[in-house]
């Protein structure tokens, strides 16, 4: 007999370990992704608003061509497909829906000059929900970067590094706040 | 309790009607100094009018309850000098008397009471009347309606009351609060006997916005019950455990949510603080809370009593009083105001 009983729990034993650690990195992994779609979902919610407050805004800001073309540069950047199993390709969506963010936070500033628009009835209506938004990301945010972090805990303590790197898995990028989410808009501010 | 025996002995006098005046303006509450002049400020003379009537009442019926508790005692001692009974018989005796004894108790109780609704409906009335809000002091007799959010305790609807609900709207936000005291029955015949299940405040806010998924918030009760109540409540166990970064907050309650986005959103840090303080205002014990459909439902448990005037023995201080209601209030507007409940978003 090559195994005695000891040796044979033992074994039990580790496979089992192994087995359930593989099992908390499949499941935080998944809940990685389900927070990412969590974060395009509303990513998308702002995507759709955004056209909305540029075409209220043109009508009174019409020799500010160089911010609208950013805005609907990165806006057009951030409607590409990515593969959300992609460490980098998740790193450079993030990175370009704060760059978008911060465009806003940007523009909105700029929107402060015009007092007519200031006054708009739409324009407020549409920075309401633009702030909304802004809140849901937010909330999105910090579930994903919950989600993150119990992933890499899993996968940087042993024997979760061995496992990991079998299964090939990575850690996935946080979503750092940008400048213009930590500071939300206040409209009563703007108007 | 020296005051009580003060009267008891010596009597009741009436006192001097002290002018109190509610000097400042409060956020939120902008006029309401001007109409404490006009409207609270002559009421106390009437308020301490009623107090004295109502403290020689109390007195009176105090002197009546002593004199037949002393009558009981005596007979009761009487009987057992002269005759000889059994063990069984003597309990019963004695039980008789002190029911009895308890009757007593209950004529000068029943002034406290009477006192406590006419001060309530002279004064308390007239404050929530400026803020446009509806006082009922029996509350809504409804509490059915706290079922759905699943955090309201099992309770019998016979021995359960409601008590001292306001209801009104603060920014086109519809909120109510009241108390509640559910008790439920436990045993059968002659063991049966009511157990209190829940006694506090609940706080109820109508959204302008639906939830698309329910999130609980209840006391963390340490990681292992924490995790057999999860295991053994039915309503928690569709819900999922949201960890929130907040580590006092963590230390405090548990989250339970069928959407972790929309419990993320919903419980920020300033609405963990505004929550912290609305429990310390009603000294909560416990603190139970359930987003649904469109309401947030608030539950506090503790053994406060709403809109009670300090005591019959000592004089009302009527600006005292008025501001206490207005501070609950604010606390409740800050947190509508914390949650933005009555902006229409148009998403």
């Amino acid at each position: 007999m090559i195994f005695g009983n000891f040796d044979f729990l033992i074994l039990t034993a580790i496979l089992l370990l192994f087995y359930f650690w593989y099992m908390a990195i499949i499941t935080r992994r998944n809940k990685v992704l389900e927070a990412l779609s969590g974060i395009d979902v509303q990513l998308k919610n702002r995507l759709d608003l955004i056209p909305n407050i540029l075409k209220i805004a043109k009508k009174f800001m019409e020799h500010e061509t160089e911010i609208f073309n950013e805005v609907t540069a990165l806006r057009e950047g951030l409607s590409k497909d990515y593969n959300k199993k992609d460490v980098s390709e998740v790193a450079n969506h993030l990175k370009v829906s704060q760059d978008l963010a911060q465009k806003m936070q940007a523009f909105m500033l700029r929107a402060e000059n015009y007092p007519e628009l200031r006054s708009s009835e739409n324009m407020l209506q549409a920075q309401r929900s633009y702030n909304e938004i802004e809140g849901q990301i937010a909330a999105a945010r910090r579930f994903y970067n919950a989600a993150v972090n119990s992933l890499s805990n899993a996968i940087q303590i042993f024997p979760g590094n061995i496992l990991a790197a079998l299964m090939g898995i990575k850690t996935m990028p946080f979503f750092a706040a940008e400048d213009a989410a930590k500071s939300s808009i206040d409209a009563s501010q703007f108007f | 309790m020296l005051k009580f025996w003060n009267c008891f002995f010596f009597g009741v006098s009436a006192s001097h009607v002290a002018d109190y005046g509610f000097g400042e303006e409060e956020k939120n509450f902008t006029g309401f100094a001007k109409f404490f002049d006009e409207n609270i400020r002559p009421k106390a003379l009437l308020i301490e009018e009623i107090r004295i009537r109502d403290l020689k009442r109390f007195m009176l019926y105090s002197r009546i309850s002593f004199v037949g508790i002393a009558i009981i005692w005596v007979v009761a001692y009487h009987i057992f000098q002269n005759h000889f009974f059994s063990v069984r018989d003597t309990i019963d005796i004695v039980t008789y008397a002190m029911g009895a004894t308890g009757l007593c108790f209950l004529l000068p109780y029943s002034v406290i009471k009477k006192f406590s609704l006419e001060i309530k409906k002279n004064l308390f009335e007239d404050v929530f009347r400026f803020c446009n809000l509806d006082y009922i002091p029996e509350g809504s007799k409804a509490i059915s309606h706290y079922r759905p959010f699943n955090i309201t305790p099992d309770y019998k609807p016979l021995i359960s009351k409601t008590e001292d609900m306001v209801q009104g709207q603060y920014k086109n936000v519809d909120f109510r609060f009241e108390e509640l005291d559910l008790q439920v029955e436990q045993g059968s015949g002659n063991r049966r006997r009511s157990l209190r299940t829940f006694k506090g405040v609940v706080v109820l806010l109508k959204f302008n916005k639906n939830f698309s998924g329910r999130t609980i918030l209840k006391s963390d009760l340490g990681m292992i019950r924490n995790f057999s109540r999860k295991m053994v409540e039915s309503r928690l166990k569709d819900l999922e455990k949201v960890a929130l970064e907040d580590l006092e907050f963590e230390k405090i309650f548990e989250v339970y949510s069928s959407d972790q986005i929309e419990a993320r959103y919903l419980l920020t840090t300033s609405f963990m603080e505004r929550i912290k303080k609305l429990s310390n205002f009603f000294y909560a014990k416990k603190i139970e809370a359930s987003f649904y459909n469109d309401c947030l439902l608030l539950q506090f448990s503790s053994s406060i009593n709403l809109f009670k005037v300090d005591s019959i023995f000592n004089q009302i201080d009527i600006a005292i009083e008025s501001r206490k209601v207005l501070e609950q209030l604010l606390l409740i507007y800050d947190l509508i105001d914390e949650l933005k409940l009555g902006e229409k978003t148009g998403l």
